[in-house]
């Protein structure tokens, strides 16, 4: 065990050197206080604030829109589906706002890391989802602009939603083309600021995290 | 939320025990910082972290808790958040042979004890964050029982991993031997 006590003896030693060199204060603290507060899921928090009333203002636009073209399919559709993204929206972002609100850093350690472990994964998991949809979602909202123009596309020349869908379906096989292409051997560098940039980490970080947890846990 | 707009919601008297307590236990946000940081800047920041999240969290904190639990919790929840976000998951542990620490302590004159401290805190930057923390609550000579309720493991598992954590630091410290010798 000597090794071990020799451990302990110089744990101490780093103790005592690091209260001479980090005197920390009530004085330091209020220094603190005055810089932003860069931790925890402020960002986020806002983010998601402002999604709920993105999503508030889509859903009544959609719901308005279809609700006064009752009878009118391929109107209704294109509220219908506004309405309903615009629901989802809200949903994800109010499911992210209650994560959060549960977190409290007082929690034993790894009840608190699995927590954010699982906010990270359905954070990702939903940023895909809002990726694949967002290939889509243009395309009423473009097409119920140009109806309050005075122009109904779909009545005029239906083949012009055809290509919308036709690029919808383009920007989907590239975006996901990116996705695959980037996570090639050889790419780890792209992949990564690939995942930075949008959703954060990808869900296989967030998976790792959450097995890492499970096995420290286990084991 | 802003930490100030926390500070106006305390009472002048709960805001001098909060005080009173985090000089008494300024030491673990000082150790805690030294073991999941690979610089003093780090270190500074991450100390400044802790004792924000120490405050905003205060008003919940009920006083027949003990408050170095409560704050070890804190500080280690903060500390493998700080780890997490800065720095890149493959790094997060590093092998004892790429360990780069800017060394916490000042010289304490003997090359030996300087030599030990070094060697601890390489130890330590080789560990996950997890272990990282068992590692700390160990050295600091915590039982079982406070370290199984810090990290919300069963006791019989604090006994397993720290086992295991033993014979990898004995395992850790007889290469370094070797390689010196």
């Amino acid at each position: 065990m000597t090794e071990l006590d020799d451990l302990k003896s110089a744990w101490q030693t780093l103790s005592r050197s690091l209260e001479r060199q980090n005197a920390l204060s009530f004085a330091q603290f209020r220094e603190t206080k005055r810089t932003r507060f860069r931790s925890g899921f402020r960002p986020l928090v806002l983010g998601q604030i402002f999604q709920i009333i993105a999503g508030a203002l889509l859903v009544l636009w959609g719901a308005s829109f279809w609700v006064n073209h009752l009878g009118m399919a391929h109107l209704m559709i294109y509220g219908i589906t506004l309405h309903a993204y615009g629901v989802m929206m809200i949903i994800i972002a109010a499911r992210d706002l209650h994560l959060i609100k549960q977190m409290d850093y007082a929690a034993p350690v790894l009840t608190l890391q699995k927590q954010i472990a699982e906010l990270r994964h359905w954070h990702i998991r939903t940023g895909m989802w809002f990726g694949v949809t967002g290939c889509f979602i243009w395309i009423p909202l473009l097409l119920m602009i140009f109806h309050r123009l005075g122009a109904d596309v779909w009545v005029r020349n239906p083949a012009v939603v055809g290509w919308f869908v036709a690029s919808g379906l383009i920007s989907l096989a590239v975006l996901l083309g990116i996705v695959f292409w980037s996570r090639r051997i050889g790419r780890e560098k792209l992949a990564r600021n690939f995942d930075d940039s949008s959703a954060g980490r990808s869900v296989s970080r967030a998976q790792d995290l959450l097995d890492e947890i499970a096995r420290f846990e286990r084991e | 939320m802003h930490a100030s707009a926390t500070l106006m919601t305390v009472a002048p008297d709960a805001r001098q025990t909060f005080v009173d307590l985090l000089d008494q236990h300024a030491g673990i946000i000082r150790k805690v910082a030294a073991g999941y940081s690979s610089s003093a800047a780090d270190r500074h920041d991450l100390m400044q972290e802790i004792t924000l999240q120490l405050w905003r969290a205060y008003p919940r904190y009920s006083p027949e808790r003990p408050f170095a639990t409560w704050m070890y919790r804190i500080a280690l929840n903060v500390a493998i958040s700080f780890l997490r976000k800065n720095t890149r998951p493959g790094r997060q542990t590093v092998p004892l042979e790429d360990v780069r620490t800017e060394i916490a302590a000042e010289s304490s004159g003997d090359t030996e004890t300087d030599e030990r401290v070094a060697l601890l805190q390489k130890i330590i930057a080789t560990l996950d964050p997890l272990n990282r923390a068992l590692l700390l609550l160990f050295l600091d000579d915590h039982s079982y029982r406070e370290i199984a309720a810090i990290l919300s493991i069963t006791e019989t598992n604090v006994a397993t991993k720290l086992n295991r954590l033993k014979q990898r630091l004995r395992d850790e410290m007889l290469k370094l031997n070797q390689q010196d010798s």
